[in-house]
């Protein structure tokens, strides 16, 4: 080993990290003790080290990072991955619903009244624990997918629009297909808001202030905006709500 | 660590984990997608994995495979030996690193080629030795090492950049003043 040998694996230590096996490394270490030239040299790469270091450590994180994460864990433990057998059942079970969804389809057409829509979607929300499609604090990200769905994409309100995502899903309600986006909300909870194209609803809410109830446990708020419907809800508390508007 | 509750990891990770993915990424919502993304795998697979004190190398290589996949392209990593490494190696510059802030760390390490930038930030975030990096970006220890090295001559000659990029501002813009007062006034 000569000394430029010396300082690239010189390079890759830490003075707290020394343990070692590797012959190259014992080398290098006996050559510094031996070459004042080259001690000075390592001090000074150390010191280099320790600033970049420091300064890593400063890199500022996102605020609601941490929420988002732990938020989406509540979903994913919610949701335990089946054994082979259970995906072989479920998989059966799947081929089942979609046969009897397509009559099911034919049979229920038209528009579907504001209540019946609401005990349909509520429950896929499985005790704040959605299967969601795709994962991302990114609305832009949600939106493409959304978009690449083929599935209604709305305006936000205003409020919404700064709180962070968790994913979303779309869903096949009645024949009209509905989106579905997860927020995390400044408390920390988990908000769900549907959309769907206005016409799926005979009786769709109004346009001009979101009308709130409790329905089943869920808080939620619903408004239309141009074509669309709109479905908030939280099991937060109706002030949560209230505050993402 | 004994435990495998999930916030604690995510307590004592993610800060790491987010910050080799923005080196990575290069820009905030593609780190946080990967550093979530991460700990979503975690919360699904990490029950598989008994030894609570493997957690760390394991989320750091599920994020660097996430990365690579989000990629879709493959990586290629050519054997390096220690004698194919510059043998010029200048020394190290502690005083131009306090010139700068974080965000500014972190922009020089994000425009070092990723070849060098990922074994560089984990050298740095000072939780791996070159080992555990090395299982981390699954390449050999010795690659690790020369990459290290390339690595840190790149860094230092990014904050020389930076430096001078800054010292030629500072003389421009009086410059610039000075050229003002010479045009002719209009009207």
């Amino acid at each position: 080993m000569d000394k430029q040998e010396a300082k690239v694996v010189l390079q890759a230590l830490r003075p707290n990290d020394l343990n070692t096996h590797q012959p190259a490394v014992i080398e290098a270490l006996v050559f510094v003790e031996n070459d004042p030239e080259l001690k000075a040299w390592w001090e000074a790469q150390q010191s280099f080290d320790r600033k970049v270091a420091e300064k890593l450590e400063k890199v500022p994180l996102p605020a609601d990072l941490r929420t988002t994460i732990l938020a989406s864990r509540k979903i994913s433990q919610i949701t335990p991955q089946p054994h082979l057998a259970l995906w072989v059942a479920a998989a059966a079970m799947l081929a089942f619903l979609c046969v009897a969804g397509t009559f099911m389809q034919i049979s229920a057409t038209g528009p579907l009244a504001q209540t019946d829509y609401n005990a349909t979607v509520l429950p896929l929300l499985n005790h704040d624990a959605p299967a969601l499609a795709m994962t991302s604090p990114d609305h832009d990200k949600i939106a493409a997918w959304l978009k690449e769905q083929n599935a209604p994409m709305g305006t936000l309100p205003a409020g919404m629009t700064a709180l962070p995502t968790v994913g979303c899903q779309k869903f096949a309600v009645h024949g009209h297909t509905v989106s579905l986006i997860c927020f995390v909300m400044a408390g920390g909870g988990l908000a769900h808001l549907f959309i769907v194209d206005q016409e799926a609803l005979s009786d769709p809410p109004g346009n001009n202030a979101p009308e709130f109830n409790q329905v089943q446990g869920w808080s939620t708020a619903a408004w239309s905006d141009g074509h669309m419907s709109y479905l908030l809800a939280t099991q937060a508390g109706s002030d949560a709500l209230r505050g993402c508007l | 660590m004994h435990s495998l509750d999930f916030e604690e990891i995510v307590d004592r990770f993610y800060p790491m984990l987010y910050r080799f993915a923005l080196s990575l990424a290069r820009n905030e919502a593609d780190a946080c997608d990967l550093t979530q993304q991460t700990f979503s795998i975690w919360a699904t697979k990490g029950h598989f994995l008994r030894d609570g004190s493997k957690a760390k190398s394991w989320l750091f290589t599920t994020l660097y495979r996430e990365f690579i996949s989000s990629r879709r392209r493959e990586m290629r990593w050519p054997k390096e030996e220690l004698s194919e490494v510059e043998h010029e190696l200048p020394a190290a510059m502690p005083e131009t690193v306090d010139c700068l802030e974080s965000v500014q760390v972190m922009e020089a390490l994000q425009s070092i080629d990723e070849t060098f930038r990922a074994p560089l930030v984990l050298f740095y975030l000072q939780e791996h030795s070159y080992e555990e990096i090395a299982q981390i970006l699954e390449i050999p220890i010795g690659t690790v090492m020369s990459r290290l090295s390339r690595g840190k001559l790149k860094l230092q000659q990014a904050f020389l950049n930076r430096q001078a990029q800054a010292d030629a501002n500072i003389i421009r813009m009086p410059m610039r003043r000075a050229a003002k007062e010479g045009e002719p006034s209009h009207g």
